[in-house]
């Protein structure tokens, strides 16, 4: 906003008032900004003697790398391998936005930072951006030519005045050309412009000498479907034209309008002969037919003639003198540094500017266009859906890559009062928004709550289904005994365990928890009650069963002194049970043992050949519970190996990628994700409801094979009847092709078709007496 | 030699030819004359085959070729890859590649032995193309422009960039790709110059606009006088001998 007020608008000079326009021009010159460096003229003569100059592969010294600043390179393996080096790409890039580069020791420790060589992003820099180039990129880019005056004075105008796209200004020297044409508008002759603009079934032109109007006319006819906010022809042009009273009228009108607007311009052609500079707005092919259609004296070829460089309202006569004065006015800024201040600040607005306007559009929208002809559309009440179901797919940023659509949702949102923070906010923060935003809505839309709750008591059968279906019940006194795990009620546990009525006790210390596949001992392993876990232990409780991350009871325990007690009770009952099912051994032992902090580090320690840490190797090796166990043991999913691929890309397995995506749902908050390519956490419900769903499909599509299938039978045997069996049948089907018949169907004598071409040719194939 | 040629009128040849030292390929035009102009200064030989890309004209900017093998790009369909297998000799690798930079030729410039692309080019696409084409790969712009395909003629005698690429930009990129370079347009002054012609290592044809003066750099500096008989036989045998087995 400060930068805002900062920017001094420029003030205006017409090209019709003379005696400012003189003033101006003063002195002019182009600004270094404009120019680039002259460029070589290529001479044979040169060129030979630089051929001869050239010893390649000798000591030249060409044998470095100019935008890295290394060299010369002792051998050629030195100097293929710089050039493969991701520094050298870096910088190569970094050349190009017209930054310095770094040195191998600031590229080194930019990378820590986990930002990626290959893509093309260029994320904001702050070390040292070059103005001067800066400036150079926005004016040569921009839509109008600048100059400065003798007074210090910059000022611009629209290119499309100076020259068309086609005849390339050289911006070579001290650019002649572009002076010259500036100055020469200075002389009457030069200001004599039409402006035509043709669009949606209006018509305006005007033919400008100076400041004055010589020779205007409008012309408007009916040929757009208000309803579809498109024209009559683009309709007709996609096969099924309406053929309604209505589009007729408009079919005429529009080939009415073609015929006048042709008719206006030839009438004009002797008066756009004098003009020096034709400029016109017609998108697409009808209004381009309209002003260059036959007979036109227009011509796409002619030099003068020139396309509008900025977006027009409506043709009308109010707009063609609102654009001419717009074109011919001259920004004028008083000092080089203000201008610089504006053309910068101009040039990094839009993608501002645009996102605002959208938002303002979604706003005004709804109230603007009221289309009866169509139901409404509510998208207020599918928005809570909508953001449930972007949490549902993970913890959600935004890249530059973001759809630009999505973000326009988001705004719509912000607008509807749904979300209170500014879309800014909205960007930073946007999983803490979208959690919030489901709060919020219940908040401010009352009347949206019953529609949600409608919805709930629509879900909630299909939610409870499965666990009825799919998973065994779980009996009260486990329910019972799992609760008192988690109250640590030591003494009434053992009473449980004690006063067990019937010999389930085992069997009831075994159940698995339908949400996470938890038994007893895990979960007081996992709630580091130790008591418990031998109770448990005796009492019957495998150590060996898995829960759905894969992990026994000895590696779900966070605590070491959980797992001693494991140890300890393996030592005490070595025959109880089978250990070696459990992961006591190996990589849990490793993990259990390792001395130092730094079991975190070297879980993340990439492979020098393949890039690839424990994880990825663990991963690729699809062996679940190592994976489960290096992912709690500190192992980072977002670290890439050389291929770029993180563990969860790099795993060749779904049902290891199921075990990342558990991970992420069970422990939300001990990873960063965002960069992990995991596509989001789950939940062994939504897994199971996957799984429904897909068996369903499956059945459904077999369903339509069977129906396809016994079809297929049918009509083989339908076409093998003889043609008098078929008549005697009557079925609706093709003598020839057994296809279904039209109706009214092709038929003669008796037979009937589905074409023509079946016809014909089962006439064709009758003996000449039968058809005759 | 360097033939002008023009391919309906339009002088951007390399835009619809593509020319290696093992064949030859050109675009579908209303006209033969492109083709036969190609065909009377090629066909003893190499061959010289007619191929559309994805149905498309501009075959010279969306493949990249050399006597080794030639990519092209996702987009083209299973037919005119058949018909190009079919029709270019046993020993060229046809590979197709899923790359974003979809227009190769703009994106790639080689010989048979080095290539040069854009800084953005996958890596995926940088193996296929080592593998493929048989080339070693190094990522560099041409005088400060990304589209090394378009700026680079490039040929295993010498090489054509960008009129504004500096000196030591052009020592570096010579020494980089081991052939001598100059700066120099076609077509009276056209900066693209890959897309104003073509080239192999004994032939060159560029854009009827194309200057007495351009034409000489070009000779001069593609080598193309001294591909007489002698020539032939003694430094260019390699890859004639590459070209007809």
């Amino acid at each position: 906003m400060a930068n805002k007020t900062e920017v001094v608008k420029p003030h205006l000079v017409r090209v019709y008032e003379l005696d400012a326009f003189e003033r101006l021009l003063r002195g002019i010159r182009v600004p270094a900004c404009m120019i680039t460096e002259s460029h070589v003229v290529v001479d044979e003569q040169s060129v030979l003697k630089r051929l001869n100059a050239l010893t390649i592969g000798g000591p030249s010294d060409g044998n470095c790398c100019s935008c890295c600043g290394v060299g010369p390179f002792t051998t050629r393996a030195k100097q293929t391998a710089h050039y493969k080096e991701h520094w050298h790409t870096y910088n190569l890039k970094r050349k190009l936005f017209g930054k310095p580069a770094l040195t191998l020791g600031q590229f080194n420790s930019r990378q820590d930072d986990n930002s990626s060589v290959s893509g093309s992003d260029s994320e904001g820099d702050d070390g040292g951006t070059n103005p001067a180039s800066d400036l150079f990129a926005a004016a040569t880019r921009h839509c109008k030519a600048f100059f400065t005056n003798r007074y210090g004075q910059v000022f611009c105008v629209y290119r499309c005045i100076l020259h068309h796209k086609k005849e390339e200004l050289s911006t070579d020297g001290d650019g002649q050309h572009w002076v010259e044409r500036c100055t020469r508008l200075s002389i009457p002759g030069f200001q004599r412009w039409a402006v035509l603009m043709v669009s949606g079934g209006h018509f305006a032109g005007a033919i400008f000498s100076g400041g004055i109007v010589v020779l205007h006319k409008t012309h408007h006819s009916y040929v757009t479907r208000r309803g579809q906010g498109q024209a009559q022809a683009n309709r007709d042009n996609h096969g099924n034209a309406p053929r309604s009273a209505g589009a007729s009228l408009r079919r005429y009108n529009q080939a009415q309008f073609l015929e006048h607007v042709q008719e206006i311009v030839g009438s004009w052609a002797e008066d756009l002969k004098g003009c020096s500079c034709i400029l016109y707005r017609a998108v697409g092919s009808m209004n381009q037919a309209a002003l260059f259609g036959k007979n036109s004296p227009l011509s796409r070829d002619d030099l003068r003639v020139r396309a509008l460089p900025f977006p027009t309202k409506k043709p009308s006569f109010k707009e063609v003198k609102r654009v001419h004065e717009t074109l011919a006015s001259f920004e004028v800024y008083d000092s080089m540094e203000l201008f610089q201040k504006a053309l910068i600040a101009s040039s990094t607005k839009p993608a501002k500017q645009s996102g605002s306007d959208e938002s303002k559009k979604a706003q005004k929208s709804p109230s603007k266009i009221i289309n009866r002809a169509k139901s409404r559309e509510r998208p207020a009440r599918e928005l809570p859906t909508q953001l449930i179901s972007s949490e549902d797919e993970g913890p959600c940023f935004i890249d530059l890559e973001t759809p630009l659509d999505w973000i326009k949702t988001l705004s719509q949102q912000s607008s509807l009062g749904i979300l209170t923070n500014s879309r800014k906010d909205l960007i930073n923060d946007l999983a803490i928004a979208s959690s919030r935003s489901s709060e919020s809505q219940d908040d401010n839309l009352p009347e949206h709550k019953e529609q949600t709750r409608k919805k709930k008591n629509k879900k909630k059968p299909e939610e409870v289904r499965p666990t009825k279906k799919g998973q065994p019940k779980i009996p009260a006194n486990v329910q019972k005994m799992w609760t008192l795990i988690d109250d640590n009620d030591f003494t009434s546990l053992e009473t449980i365990i004690e006063t067990w009525e019937g010999d389930d006790l085992e069997a009831a210390c075994n159940t698995q928890d339908p949400n996470d596949g938890n038994t007893a001992l895990h979960k007081a392993a996992i709630a580091a009650k130790g008591e418990m876990v031998t109770q448990i232990l005796t009492a019957g409780g495998d150590p060996c069963v898995k829960n759905h991350l894969l992990q026994t009871p000895y590696a779900a325990s966070p605590h070491s002194d959980i797992r001693v007690l494991f140890r300890l009770f393996q030592g005490q009952y070595p025959d109880k049970y089978n250990y070696n099912k459990d992961d006591f051994t190996s990589l849990e032992t490793i993990i259990e043992t390792w001395e130092g902090d730094d079991l975190e580090a070297a879980c993340n320690t990439q492979d020098p050949n393949d890039g690839n840490t424990a994880l990825h190797k663990a991963a690729i090796a699809a062996k679940g519970e190592m994976v489960t166990q290096i992912l709690t043991a500190g192992g980072d999913p977002c670290v890439k190996n050389h291929l770029l691929q993180t563990p969860y890309a790099a795993s060749p397995h779904s049902d290891i990628r199921v075990l990342f995506r558990l991970f992420q749902g069970q422990y939300p908050d001990k990873y960063n994700y965002n960069k992990s390519q995991i596509p989001g956490p789950v939940t062994l419900e939504q897994l199971e409801q996957e799984k429904e769903k897909k068996a369903q499909q499956k059945k459904l599509k077999r369903q339509r094979n069977k129906v396809k299938q016994v079809e297929k039978i049918k009509t083989n045997k339908y076409l093998q009847l003889t043609d008098t069996e078929k008549i005697r049948l009557d079925e609706p089907r093709c003598f020839l092709c057994a296809n279904r018949l039209p109706k009214p169907p092709f038929e003669y004598d008796k037979f009937k078709f589905c074409s023509i071409r079946c016809l014909q040719n089962h006439r064709n194939v009758r003996p000449l007496h039968m058809s005759a | 030699m360097a033939v002008r040629v023009q391919f309906e009128n339009n002088n951007e040849v390399g835009v619809f030819s593509k020319l290696t030292n093992s064949y030859c390929m050109v675009a579908i035009g209303g006209s033969e004359n492109f083709y036969s102009v190609f065909e009377a200064e090629l066909s003893e030989a190499i061959p010289v085959v007619h191929v559309s890309i994805a149905g498309c004209r501009i075959i010279g900017r969306m493949t990249v070729a050399n006597k080794n093998g030639l990519l092209v790009p996702s987009s083209t369909t299973d037919t005119e890859l058949q018909h190009i297998r079919n029709s270019l000799p046993d020993s060229v690798k046809v590979q197709r590649v899923e790359e974003r930079l979809s227009a190769l030729g703009n994106v790639i410039a080689c010989n048979d032995y080095v290539a040069l692309v854009h800084p953005d080019l996958d890596r995926d696409t940088e193996e296929i193309l080592a593998d493929t084409l048989d080339v070693e790969v190094f990522r560099q712009t041409v005088a400060g422009n990304v589209l090394v395909g378009s700026y680079i003629a490039l040929s295993n005698r010498g090489g054509l960039v960008h009129p504004k690429t500096t000196i030591q930009d052009q020592d570096e990129l010579s020494s980089l790709l081991q052939v001598p370079l100059v700066a120099g347009t076609v077509n009276r002054g056209s900066e693209v110059v890959a897309a104003g012609m073509v080239v192999n290592d004994w032939c060159a044809f560029c854009g009827m606009d194309t200057t007495s003066t351009e034409i000489s750099v070009i000779e001069s500096v593609f080598k193309l006088n001294d591909a007489k008989p002698t020539a032939i036989t003694s430094t260019m045998r390699a890859s004639l001998i590459d070209s007809m087995s």
